[in-house]
């Protein structure tokens, strides 16, 4: 179980690394309101670089055998202050396209907090093992 | 037949009766008292600033005395309102959960250092934002916004620094 969270953790965050790198390099991801571009660029570019710093660290340290109990503990916080401020504030300025990706990316993203709020519990007794 | 002596044995002592009370391990602010105590001074001060820095923020915020600092005065944004009330609201919750962890000495300084971190999650945005679209003549709004938050992170780094010091000591 704990295994299969870490996939469904990692195949999100490669979901949300596609649809960054599609935002950048295509013009047809356009925000729901002109004068918060800015914002969502900000907010965006900072979640994709959050999940890749993520992504690095957490390899590194299961590599290693490093202990990564309180690393994602710290990134599971992080996950869900991101998700409130994305799914209570920024629901109405944010892009919603009809791209499948980005559709992807929202619909797997309740499930990837699951899978994430799993591995930061199960991590404290695989790092204590 | 039951004597006076046999009816006396039934009876749980006073010490019984104050190590029974003594187990209840509820929420009590007593406890979180107890636990500051236990810890040194500077950590106890530290506690007490972030606890009197937060009732001046309610006291600026209901009085509308911050919300000229605040960028969605300066932008005009709702998402920018909407986004700072929320931020309030978890910040009022990583206080509460470190208000638990002190009460139940459990993970104090893990829960530090995760607050430590969202902490840093909203200077990185908050000043990324403020720079973005702040007009050049508002630096005031700039410096006022980022003392403000990086007060509260070194806040949060002292306490994390005190408790691991404190847990080597041990």
């Amino acid at each position: 179980m704990y295994k299969f969270a870490v996939f469904l953790c990692f195949l999100f965050s490669s979901f949300v690394i596609a649809l960054f790198t599609l935002i950048i390099s295509d013009d047809s991801f356009t925000p729901g309101n002109e004068k918060a571009a800015i914002l969502i660029q900000d907010l965006t570019s900072l979640r994709a670089w959050v999940v890749v710093i993520g992504l690095l660290v957490f390899s590194w340290n299961a590599a290693t055998n490093r202990p990564n109990a309180l690393f994602v503990a710290i990134f599971t916080a992080l996950a869900w202050v991101m998700f409130l401020e994305d799914y209570m504030v920024l629901d109405g300025v944010l892009f919603i396209v009809d791209h499948p990706l980005a559709q992807l990316v929202i619909i797997t993203r309740p499930i990837f907090l699951v899978a994430l709020t799993y591995v930061a519990f199960k991590q404290w007794e695989v790092d204590l093992a | 037949m039951k004597t006076e002596l046999d009816e006396d044995k039934l009876k749980p002592s006073d010490a019984e009766i104050q190590a029974l009370i003594g187990d209840v391990s509820g929420f009590s602010f007593q406890s979180v008292r107890a636990s500051l105590e236990s810890r040194s001074k500077l950590f106890k001060y530290t506690w007490m600033t972030l606890m009197v820095l937060t009732t001046l923020y309610l006291m600026g915020w209901f009085s509308g005395l911050i919300k000229p600092y605040m960028a969605a005065g300066v932008t005009g944004l709702d998402a920018d309102y909407q986004l700072h009330q929320i931020r309030f609201l978890l910040a009022f919750v990583m206080l509460a959960v470190g208000t638990a962890a002190l009460n139940y000495n459990y993970y104090v300084r893990e829960t530090f250092i995760v607050c430590a971190w969202v902490q840093v999650y909203f200077v990185v945005t908050g000043i990324a934002r403020h720079l973005r679209t702040l007009p050049e003549e508002s630096v005031g709004v700039l410096i006022a916004y980022t003392s403000n938050l990086a007060l509260i992170l070194i806040l949060l780094l002292v306490l994390i620094f005190e408790e691991t010091r404190l847990q080597k000591e041990v």
